[in-house]
């Protein structure tokens, strides 16, 4: 790992950005709202800064700050015809290590809307799961930087970012009681193993083995929300497999041996609700992870199965305060179950968040948190904890500017 | 005598001065809309990207205020959402693959005419803008 490219990469970004920054402050905004035609086009730019105190590297190297924070993506769509319709969107992100401003296709869609209740899309798209997946790179819809991590993680944007594959959609009409919004879909995804994973590091961090391939064989699952008769109030239930994950690399004891890790069903459920009241937006959410691992090291004859579960839950609260300010805060709470012992098993986090849109086009967000538990933090040359304690509280404190059209 | 006269029609003129102001948000449909069933919950499945084309097979595109009274009213009276939250369910579609966002305008004026001009277009103004190039819909028609 280049370090110190990475540094300099970051600063010249950093400044890249701050141009960027000052022209659309100065009126003359770096990107403008483009139609083509039928063709929409949009995307956004975001800079950021990140810090965390005690030595703590997290969710990237941030102990010493970093601006190796940034994401951009670009997209289009157009409609053919009256029910069909074409789109795709680039992206590429860096945190830290992680990401790597590497541009990866990110939504690739062909989507045809048979009438509300039922339409079909296909291709790369997009992974329903919970109210934020979908939307995770998104921070334009939300006061927050950082969602609650250990539901949403960025690093892990590889696994749950979006699928191959095909879904159906719709939305049920149901009188009185509302309606039903509903989402299934399968297919399968490249997990990568480069530079830069975040998936990866997350195999890393078990300390068994050096993760040089990864494949995963399908992903499936569904969506539902419940748009309740109380008008602004939704509620929701996802639930998501990751099918035959299989990773394998140099035993990290004993590097000429192999050793490989096997999740033959990883699940996630995710409970949602969510209220908008006037200027308010209120949600919480109760998401479970879990599934059967088997790690192998067939040299030394280690072949254990054994159990993996977390569980994520968190309560946020946000209020647009006029057209140029918006504050929210959140508690989220993760625990890992079977965590071994002596390692940290929870991690709770308070954010607080402030966002102020300087015009359409440009926002700026600051956001702490205090952060009481290590159970999410990372051991890895990405995110270097040595220290790693189980009770040691920090701090992360991140901004963010973003420009979007 | 005369005074007395001029007092009480100014006064008669600032009473009815609200009256004239008091214009509401009306829905306005491209000509080739009418006598589509446009019901309430019909129209707030259009403006929520749930149902892209209407019975005559014309495209959904919904032209919408930026921001301003008109907008957040008509919003809240459709949808149930401020301008910012309507604006942001569309940001999530149109950013995830979800949809195709709809026109922004800074004016009604350019509203009313991006309606009259676009076959299947639909969007809100004040009463007081709509005229004879476009559809307005009653409530509840």
């Amino acid at each position: 790992m280049n370090t110190r490219s990475h540094t300099q990469g970051g600063r010249r970004a950093a400044r890249l950005a701050l141009v960027s920054i000052a022209a659309a402050l100065a009126g003359a905004p770096v990107f403008a709202a483009v139609s083509v035609g039928d063709v929409q086009i949009g995307g956004f730019f975001s800079q950021g800064y990140l810090t965390t105190s005690n030595d703590v590297n997290y969710p990237a190297e941030t102990a010493d700050g970093t601006w190796d924070f940034r994401e951009a993506a670009i997209n289009a769509s157009m409609p053919i015809g009256s029910k069909l319709r074409i789109g795709a969107q680039v992206f590429e992100y860096r945190l830290g290590d992680y990401g790597d401003d590497r541009i990866v296709l990110d939504w690739a869609s062909i989507d045809y809307n048979v009438a509300p209740e039922f339409g079909l899309r296909a291709g790369r798209v997009k992974k329903p799961r919970g109210l934020h997946n979908e939307a995770l790179d998104l921070d334009l819809v939300r006061p927050f930087i950082f969602l609650p991590m250990g539901m949403y993680d960025p690093r892990l944007r590889d696994f749950n970012a979006s699928f191959d594959g095909g879904m159906v959609y719709g939305s049920l009409e149901a009188g009185k009681a509302g309606s039903f919004d509903y989402k299934a879909f399968y297919g399968t995804a490249d997990i990568s193993t480069k530079e830069g994973s975040g998936v990866a590091d997350y195999l890393r961090n078990a300390g068994i083995f050096e993760p040089t391939d990864a494949d995963l064989e399908a992903t499936y699952g569904a969506w539902g929300f419940w748009n309740t008769p109380v008008a602004g109030l939704r509620v929701g239930l996802s639930y998501s497999v990751l099918d035959s994950v299989v990773s394998s690399g140099p035993f990290m004891p004993m590097p000429v041996l192999e050793g490989s890790i096997e999740l033959p069903e990883y699940k996630n459920m995710i409970f949602s609700v969510e209220y908008l009241k006037d200027d308010w937006t209120f949600a919480a959410e109760y998401g479970r992870d879990w599934g059967d691992a088997r790690i192998q090291a067939p040299g030394i004859g280690l072949d254990n199965l054994g159990e993996t579960e977390s569980v994520t839950w968190y309560i946020s609260a946000a209020r647009r305060l006029n057209e140029r300010f918006e504050v929210g805060a959140y508690y989220s709470q993760f625990s890992a179950e079977t965590a071994s012992a002596g390692e940290p098993d929870s991690q709770g986090d308070i954010a607080l968040s402030v966002r102020f849109d300087v015009n359409e086009h440009v926002l700026v967000k600051l956001e702490g948190h205090y952060i009481d538990g290590q159970a999410h933090v990372f051991d890895t040359p990405s995110a270097p904890n040595p220290n790693r304690a189980a009770d040691e509280s920090f701090t992360l404190l991140a901004a963010k500017m973003t420009l979007s059209f | 005598m005369k005074t007395t006269f001029l007092r009480w029609g100014m006064l008669s003129l600032l009473a009815l001065a609200p009256l004239a102001l008091r214009a509401e948000p009306v829905l306005i449909v491209h000509k080739g809309l009418e006598g589509q069933a446009l019901d309430a919950a019909t129209v707030k499945s259009a403006l929520l990207g749930k149902k892209v084309a209407w019975d005559n097979g014309t495209r959904v595109t919904i032209g919408a205020l930026k921001s301003g009274p008109v907008a957040d009213g008509a919003l809240k009276a459709a949808v149930d959402q401020t301008a910012s939250q309507f604006l942001n369910h569309w940001r999530r579609l149109a950013m995830t693959g979800g949809g195709i966002a709809p026109k922004s305008f800074d004016s009604e004026a350019e509203v009313l005419k991006f309606v009259a001009e676009t076959p299947g277009a639909i969007g809100f103004v004040d009463s007081a803008t709509a005229d004879a190039s476009v559809v307005v819909v009653k409530p509840g028609s």
